[in-house]
C-alpha cells in the first residue's frame, strides 16, 4: 500500500513538474515576454545611471546619498553586478535561446504552403488556358520569383531574401553575443602598470577573472616584461578663444552689432596632441617585439592588450642646499618649510609643438610653479628660483605613461558576433522579401490569375513588384 | 603665414560663421511660425511656405556645416556646440527627405523645426564657437563612423518620433472626418503612420552599429568595450527602448497606442542620450567620460 501511494506522489510530482516545464517553455517563448523583460531591462539599466557606479556605501551614505535601504538592498551602487541585474540577464537570455530553438523547425522546415489563400489581386491573363500555367511560371521568374512550394488548389513563389531565416539567425548572433559578455565576466581582468624610462616592468595582476581558476593552463603569461625605450609628447598650438558668455552680446555679435571677438595666442596656449611610448617587450636578453603604444594604438602580447591610458608628471626638488630631496607629482601640494602657502608644481612640458603656422619647434623644458593657482616661476631641470626669499631647485622631471593591461576572452566572440549580427540584421532590415501565393482560375473560358502578395524589408514595394509582374505577363503575350 | 595672419583669418571666419548661424536659427523659427499657424488654422499655404522655408534653410546650414569643416580642418562634431548644429541641420534634412511623398502632411514639420531651432539657440547662446584641437582620445578612424552613424539614427528617430506624434494628435480629428485641412483622410493615415515604423527600422541598424562602433572604439582607447558609463548605458537604455518598440509592433493587442507611446519614449531616451546624460552626470556628479567639456 505504501509502495502505491509513494509511486502515485511520484507520479503527482512528475506531472507537476512536467506541467511546469511546458509552462516555462511556453512563457520564455512567448514575445510578450521579450516586451515585458526588455521594458525590466531598460529599467534596469536606468537605475544604474542614476546611482554612482562602483562607489562604497559608507562614502555614498557619508556624502548625504539617498534611498540607502534601497541602495542596500539591491546593491544599487554595483548595480550591474548585482544578483537581481544578473538574474534579469539570464531570463533575456534564456528568452532568446528558447524563442529561437522553438522557432527553428518553423524557420528552416521546406515550406509546403503559404497557409489559408485567399487572393488579394487578379489578372485576366492573355494566354490560352493550356499555356497559362507555363506563361505565369516564365513570368514569375523573369520578374525575379522562384516556385517555392505547389499544391493542388495553389503555388508559392517568393523573391528576395527569405525574411524569417535572417530574423532567426540576428537573434542567434544576439545569444551568441550575450555569451561573449558572460566570458568577459567570468574570465576577464585587468590591471595597471607605471613604466619609467629605460626600467623594465613586469604584468603582476593582483586579481583574476571570476572563474580564472578553471582556465588553469590556458591563462596569459606573464615571463616577459615591458622596456619602456622612450617617451615623447607632441603639443599643438591651440589660441584661445575671447568671446563673451551673456546671451545679448552673443546675440550682438550675431547680428553684426558688435566685433567683440577675437582669437588670442598666449604662452600657455599648447593643448596635448599626442603622448607616444616606445615599447620593447623583453625576454632576459632578447627582444620579442617592439612598438609605439599611443592612445588608441594599444600593444597586444601574450593574451593581454596594453593600453596607454595616462600620463604622470613627477619631480624632484631641493630646498636652499638640503640634502633631503622633495618628491611631488604635477597638480599636488608641495609644502616648502619658509613658503607660505603650499605650491604646486605642473604642467611640465618637453617634447615638440606644432605652431599655428605649421612650424615645428622644439620647447624648451620647464615647468610652471604655481601658488593659488597663479604663476610664480618657472623651473628647468637644475634651474633654481627663489620663491619668498627661499631657494627652490628642480633637480629632474620626468614624464612617464601609465599602462592598463587587460585579459578578455570575450572579446573576439563579442566582436564575431557582434560584426554577425549587423550584417544579418542589416540585410532583414534593409532588404525586400516577397511571397506570392497563385492560383489560376478559369473564367467565362478566359484563364484568371489570382495572386496575393505578402512582403517584408524596407526595400520591398508591393505595388512595384506587380507591375512588374504585370509587365513580363503581357510582355510574353505580345 | 605667420600665426597673426592665420589667427586673423580665423577670426574673420569664425565672424561669418556666427552671423550665418545665427540667420540660420531664425530661419528655423520663423518656419517653425509658419507650422504653428498651419497646424493651429489648418492653412495649407503656412504649411507649404513653412516646408520650403525649411528646405531653403537645409542648404545654407549645409554651407555652414562645410564652413565649420573648412575652419577646424575635421570632422565638424567634436564639441557640443558643433554637435547640436549637426543634430539640427540632420534632422531637418531627414524630415524633409522622408516626408517628400506626403507634402500635404506639415504637423511633423513644427515638431521637426522647433526642435532644430532649440538645438541652434542652445549652441550659439550657451556654447563656446571656439575651434579646439581634437585630443589624443578621439583621435580614431572611429570617430567619425562613430558619430555619423550615431547622429544619422538620431535625426531618423527624432523624425519617427514627431509622424508619431502628429499621427496620435491628427487621427481623432481624422475618425471625425476632419483630417482635410492636414493634409490626412481615412484612406491614408494608416499608411503615414506605417512611416513611423519604417524609420524606426530604418534607424535601428544604424544606432546598432553606432552603439557596436563605440564599443569598438572605447576597446581601443580605454581597454574596455563596456565600462556601463552613463552615456554607454543610455545608448543601450534607448537601443533597448526601441527594440520594444519593434517587438510590439508584431504584437496585435500592442501595436497600437502602446507601440506609439514607447516609440516617443524611445525618441525621449534618445535625447537623454544625446544631452541628458551631460546634465544628469552634473547633477548627480556621476562621472563620465563622454560628458562634453566644450
Amino acid at each position: 500500500m505504501k509502495t502505491l501511494a509513494a509511486n502515485s506522489n511520484v507520479a503527482k510530482f512528475l506531472n507537476a513538474w512536467n506541467a511546469f516545464c511546458r509552462w516555462t517553455e511556453r512563457k520564455l517563448s512567448s514575445m510578450y515576454t521579450s516586451v515585458y523583460v526588455l521594458a525590466v531591462m531598460a529599467l534596469f539599466f536606468m537605475t544604474g545611471t542614476i546611482f554612482p557606479q562602483g562607489g562604497e556605501y559608507e562614502e555614498y551614505a557619508r556624502a548625504g546619498g539617498g534611498f540607502l535601504a534601497l541602495v542596500n538592498a539591491f546593491s544599487l551602487l554595483d548595480f550591474f553586478t548585482s544578483p537581481v541585474f544578473l538574474i534579469l540577464s539570464i531570463i533575456l537570455f534564456l528568452n532568446i535561446a528558447v524563442c529561437a530553438w522553438k522557432r527553428y523547425p518553423l524557420v528552416f522546415q521546406t515550406k509546403k504552403d503559404a497557409g489559408s489563400f485567399a487572393p488579394e489581386h487578379t489578372i485576366e491573363l492573355p494566354f490560352t488556358v493550356s499555356d497559362a500555367h507555363e506563361e505565369v511560371k516564365k513570368a514569375l521568374k523573369k520578374a525575379g520569383f522562384r516556385i517555392i512550394a505547389r499544391n493542388a488548389s495553389y503555388a508559392v513563389a517568393e523573391k528576395g531574401l527569405p525574411y524569417r531565416p535572417l530574423t532567426w539567425l540576428y537573434h542567434a548572433g544576439l545569444i551568441a553575443c550575450l555569451l561573449g559578455f558572460a566570458l568577459t565576466y567570468f574570465f576577464a581582468f585587468e590591471g595597471e602598470m607605471r613604466l619609467k624610462l629605460r626600467e623594465a616592468e613586469t604584468v603582476m595582476p593582483e586579481e583574476t577573472g571570476r572563474l580564472m581558476g578553471l582556465l588553469r593552463g590556458y591563462t596569459p603569461h606573464s615571463d616577459f616584461h615591458l622596456f619602456l625605450d622612450r617617451f615623447m609628447t607632441e603639443y599643438a598650438e591651440s589660441p584661445r578663444l575671447e568671446y563673451p558668455s551673456d546671451k545679448l552680446s552673443r546675440l550682438a555679435i550675431g547680428l553684426g552689432w558688435s566685433k567683440n571677438i577675437a582669437y588670442e595666442l598666449t604662452e600657455n596656449s599648447l593643448s596635448v596632441k599626442d603622448w607616444r611610448a616606445k615599447i620593447k617587450v623583453i625576454k632576459g636578453t632578447r627582444t620579442l617585439t617592439e612598438r609605439f603604444v599611443e592612445i588608441n594604438e594599444p600593444l597586444k602580447y601574450g593574451g593581454y592588450t596594453f593600453y596607454l591610458m595616462d600620463v604622470v608628471q613627477s619631480f624632484k626638488v631641493r630646498v636652499e642646499d638640503n640634502p633631503l630631496v622633495l618628491e611631488t607629482k604635477a597638480g599636488e601640494d608641495l609644502v616648502i618649510p619658509g613658503v607660505d602657502e603650499p605650491l604646486k608644481l605642473g604642467p611640465w612640458r618637453a617634447g615638440t609643438v606644432k605652431r599655428l603656422n605649421n612650424d615645428i619647434e622644439v620647447l624648451k623644458s620647464q615647468v610652471t610653479v604655481m601658488r593659488r593657482g597663479e604663476e610664480v616661476a618657472r623651473l628647468s631641470p637644475g634651474g633654481s628660483a627663489f620663491i619668498d626669499g627661499t631657494k627652490i631647485t628642480l633637480l629632474d622631471a620626468v614624464e612617464a605613461p601609465v599602462l592598463s593591461y587587460r585579459y578578455d576572452p570575450g572579446v573576439p566572440l563579442l566582436w564575431a558576433s557582434g560584426v554577425f549580427v549587423l550584417i544579418i540584421m542589416s540585410l532583414r532590415f534593409f532588404g525586400y522579401w516577397f511571397e506570392a501565393a497563385y492560383n489560376i482560375e478559369e473564367r467565362d473560358g478566359r484563364p484568371v490569375l489570382e495572386l496575393r502578395i505578402r512582403s517584408a524589408g524596407l526595400m520591398a514595394d508591393e505595388r512595384r513588384v506587380m507591375e512588374r509582374l504585370k509587365y513580363h505577363i503581357f510582355k510574353q503575350a505580345s | 603665414m605667420l600665426s597673426d595672419a592665420v589667427l586673423s583669418r580665423d577670426t574673420f571666419l569664425l565672424g561669418i560663421e556666427l552671423r550665418l548661424f545665427w540667420s540660420i536659427a531664425f530661419i528655423y523659427g520663423f518656419s517653425a511660425l509658419l507650422f504653428l499657424i498651419h497646424s493651429v488654422s489648418g492653412e495649407g499655404s503656412a504649411g507649404r511656405v513653412a516646408r520650403s522655408l525649411l528646405s531653403f534653410n537645409i542648404v545654407l546650414h549645409t554651407g555652414l556645416i562645410v564652413l565649420r569643416t573648412f575652419e577646424a580642418g575635421r570632422a565638424p562634431f567634436e564639441t557640443l556646440y558643433e554637435s547640436l548644429s549637426w543634430f539640427a541641420w540632420s534632422a531637418s534634412a531627414t524630415y524633409i527627405i522622408v516626408t517628400r511623398k506626403w507634402k500635404d502632411v506639415y504637423l511633423p514639420g513644427l515638431f521637426v523645426s522647433s526642435l532644430s531651432l532649440g538645438a541652434c539657440l542652445y549652441s550659439l547662446l550657451s556654447r563656446s564657437p571656439g575651434i579646439t584641437i581634437l585630443p589624443p582620445a578621439l583621435q580614431s578612424y572611429w570617430f567619425e563612423w562613430h558619430v555619423v552613424f550615431a547622429f544619422f539614427s538620431y535625426a531618423v528617430f527624432v523624425v519617427s518620433a514627431s509622424i508619431e506624434a502628429s499621427f496620435l494628435i491628427l487621427n481623432p480629428f481624422v475618425k471625425r472626418g476632419l483630417g482635410r485641412a492636414w493634409g490626412l483622410g481615412a484612406e491614408n493615415i494608416e499608411r503615414y503612420h506605417g512611416l513611423a515604423k519604417k524609420l524606426v527600422m530604418f534607424g535601428y541598424p544604424f544606432l546598432t552599429f553606432a552603439i557596436l562602433s563605440g564599443a569598438a572604439w572605447a576597446n581601443e582607447a580605454w581597454g574596455r568595450y563596456w565600462s556601463w558609463d552613463p552615456k554607454e548605458t543610455w545608448s543601450l537604455v534607448t537601443w533597448t527602448v526601441f527594440t520594444v518598440y519593434l517587438h510590439s509592433k508584431a504584437i496585435p493587442k500592442y501595436q497600437g497606442l502602446p507601440a506609439s507611446v514607447i516609440n516617443i519614449i524611445g525618441f525621449v531616451c534618445m535625447m537623454m542620450t544625446f544631452l541628458g546624460v551631460n546634465w544628469l552626470a552634473k547633477l548627480l556628479g556621476i562621472p563620465s567620460l563622454h560628458v562634453y567639456t566644450v
